[in-house]
């Protein structure tokens, strides 16, 4: 299956020829296969919104080219087959929520009888429809972005891009906004989501690219890209004091005393039987033995850096 | 040519003017100051119509003027400072027919906001005998003309500028457009360089000349406008609107967002 987006050498540079070029983003070459859930990453500032103004055709590029469902950057083709939620949506304060989602579906080209039928529909979906009577003006931030999800599903897109779906959203409406875009993948529904919340993004995508300072440092699926690494963590209990002496001797060993629990932390598997039998010696006793198993957000730090920007 | 979301947009531009209450309350008060001079008017016997039409004529002027220049202003570059921009263009609408849109809804937000103050013209005009109820509409209907023309403007500014300086420089055309005889004139005396008086012709040429939109003296003195002056200046302002919308939508094509 040919993949739903796909640039090469994508490149946007902002200013004019004699002034100093800020570069939003270098040499971009990108595929996003169809019915994943992609998630694309990066710090402020990366060049996240930058492409996906690009993919719209809101921007042109400055080099590169690509396509979008196979249509190019941009075109009305591509834009009948997607749908986008801007990061904080912002909306006609003066209509209502179906009036608002019936416009939207007008412009997709829509007959004005289905635009409201997909206009409820959606407004049940994302749990607004007890809100009908109310002007946007009077949504909640949460309403607004649920609202917005709304809207880029009323044409009943092949592909979904989102900049930021779960910002403003409580605890609960993250977990509703997970949920949909499980949802949006079972449906066989291509969903790409920029985010910042990396739990969420590792919960959900199948797929990840992370960007910085415009380039891309790395893409690929997310087991592929985390591996796995030789550490082991052990989680014991018992004395500290007793514990830290008897697994001290082990080489490499890292030890991290909690409240309620010791970690120890191995650099090798072979470690694991010796660490066994010391802790057994120490008096304490075994919670867990689990492989040491690196985290999206350890890998975005690792490639990222701090909040400086440098890659430790 | 122009597709079918041109038309959604158009009606959403009527359903906000009609929401926002900037437009309802401009025709309220046009229709209070015209009804207010229609009574006073009423007890001044001997040149009474005459001054009613002249008032109401400029009252309809005035007040259309300003509801143009606000409500055009405010619809492209609003669209794009209000970031509601993104929602719009991620559907698959071309560029240009949000643009004519946006020009088509205004056009008719403007023409449901002067057939209220026309309408009480007409009705006295017609009660009092005070004239060809028939010149009136001509009049009006060229005013109209006017307003279309100075919002085609206002979209092609608005395509590069923001609201305000949208605003202030659609006023600023409308005001060098009455004076541009004068200025052209003032630069063939005055100036020496050939590049400056062809500058000032060019702008002459350009501007459109909104004196051809005014016929509230023949009105006031219950001339005839000949059907001819009016198909030609309909002719006069198509051909303006056109050129103006094809610059914003020309503009607006290659605008980054």
């Amino acid at each position: 299956m040919p993949p739903v987006i796909s640039v090469q050498g994508l490149t946007k540079r902002y200013g004019g020829p004699r002034s100093r070029d800020k570069v939003a983003l270098q040499d971009l070459t990108l595929d996003v296969p169809a019915g994943e859930i992609f998630g694309f990453l990066g710090p402020n500032g990366a060049g996240k919104t930058t492409t996906i103004k690009l993919l719209l055709g809101l921007i042109a590029p400055t080099a590169g080219t690509g396509t979008v469902l196979g249509c190019p950057l941009g075109s009305v083709e591509a834009r009948r087959r997607l749908g986008f939620l801007p990061e904080s949506p912002y909306f006609y304060e003066y209509l209502r929520g179906p009036e608002l989602l019936a416009y939207y579906g007008r412009l997709c080209g829509l007959g004005r009888a289905e635009s409201r039928r997909r206009a409820e529909a959606l407004l049940r979906q994302v749990g607004l429809w007890e809100s009908r009577h109310l002007h946007v003006r009077k949504y909640s931030r949460g309403m607004l972005q649920r609202l917005g999800l709304a809207q880029a599903l009323i044409n009943d897109p092949d592909l979904v891009i989102l900049d930021e779906p779960a910002g403003g959203l409580d605890p609960i409406g993250r977990r509703e906004m997970r949920d949909a875009l499980l949802q949006l993948r079972d449906q066989g529904k291509t969903v790409f989501l920029s985010s910042h919340i990396l739990a969420e993004v590792e919960t959900v995508c199948d797929r990840v690219a992370i960007l910085h300072r415009g380039r891309l440092v790395a893409t690929g699926r997310i087991g592929e890209l985390l591996g796995g690494t030789h550490e082991m963590e052990l989680t014991v209990r018992g004395s500290d004091g007793a514990l830290a002496g008897h697994l001290g001797r082990l080489p490499g060993v890292a030890i991290r005393h909690g409240t309620d629990a010791t970690v120890v932390v191995l650099p090798a598997q072979h470690l694991v039987y010796q660490a066994i039998d010391a802790v057994r010696e120490a008096g304490g006793e075994i919670v867990s033995v689990l492989p040491k198993r690196e985290r999206l957000e350890d890998l975005f730090v690792r490639l990222v850096g701090t909040p400086g920007g440098t890659p430790s | 040519m122009i597709g079918a979301p041109a038309l959604v947009v158009a009606r959403q531009v009527l359903v906000e003017a009609g929401r926002r209450r900037t437009l309802p309350v401009f025709v309220f008060f046009g229709c209070a100051i015209i009804l207010s001079t229609a009574f006073l008017s009423f007890f001044q016997l001997g040149v009474e119509i005459k001054f009613f039409k002249d008032v109401a004529m400029t009252v309809i002027f005035l007040f259309g003027m300003v509801t143009t220049v606000v409500l055009t202003s405010t619809q492209l570059s609003g669209e794009v400072e209000s970031r509601t921009i993104y929602n719009v263009l991620s559907k698959p609408i071309r560029r240009r027919d949000l643009v004519v849109g946006k020009y088509l809804g205004s056009v008719a937000a403007i023409a449901l906001a002067v057939a209220p103050m026309a309408g009480i013209l007409v009705f006295f005009v017609f009660t009092d005998r005070g004239g060809s109820v028939l010149e009136v509409l001509k009049a009006t209907y060229l005013l109209w003309l006017a307003f279309s023309v100075l919002a085609a403007v206002a979209v092609a500014i608005a395509s590069f500028a923001t609201s305000i300086v949208c605003a202030a420089l659609t006023v600023l055309a409308f005001v060098v457009s009455y004076l541009k005889g004068a200025v052209t004139a003032y630069l063939a005396l005055t100036v020496r360089a050939a590049l400056a008086v062809y500058a000032g012709q060019a702008l002459y040429y350009l501007l459109p000349n909104f004196e051809n939109f005014n016929t509230r003296t023949a009105v006031v003195h219950d001339e005839i406008v000949p059907w001819a002056y009016v198909g030609r200046t309909s002719l006069y302002a198509l051909a303006l609107v056109a050129l103006f919308l094809f610059i914003g939508t020309q503009v607006f094509e290659e605008r980054e967002l």
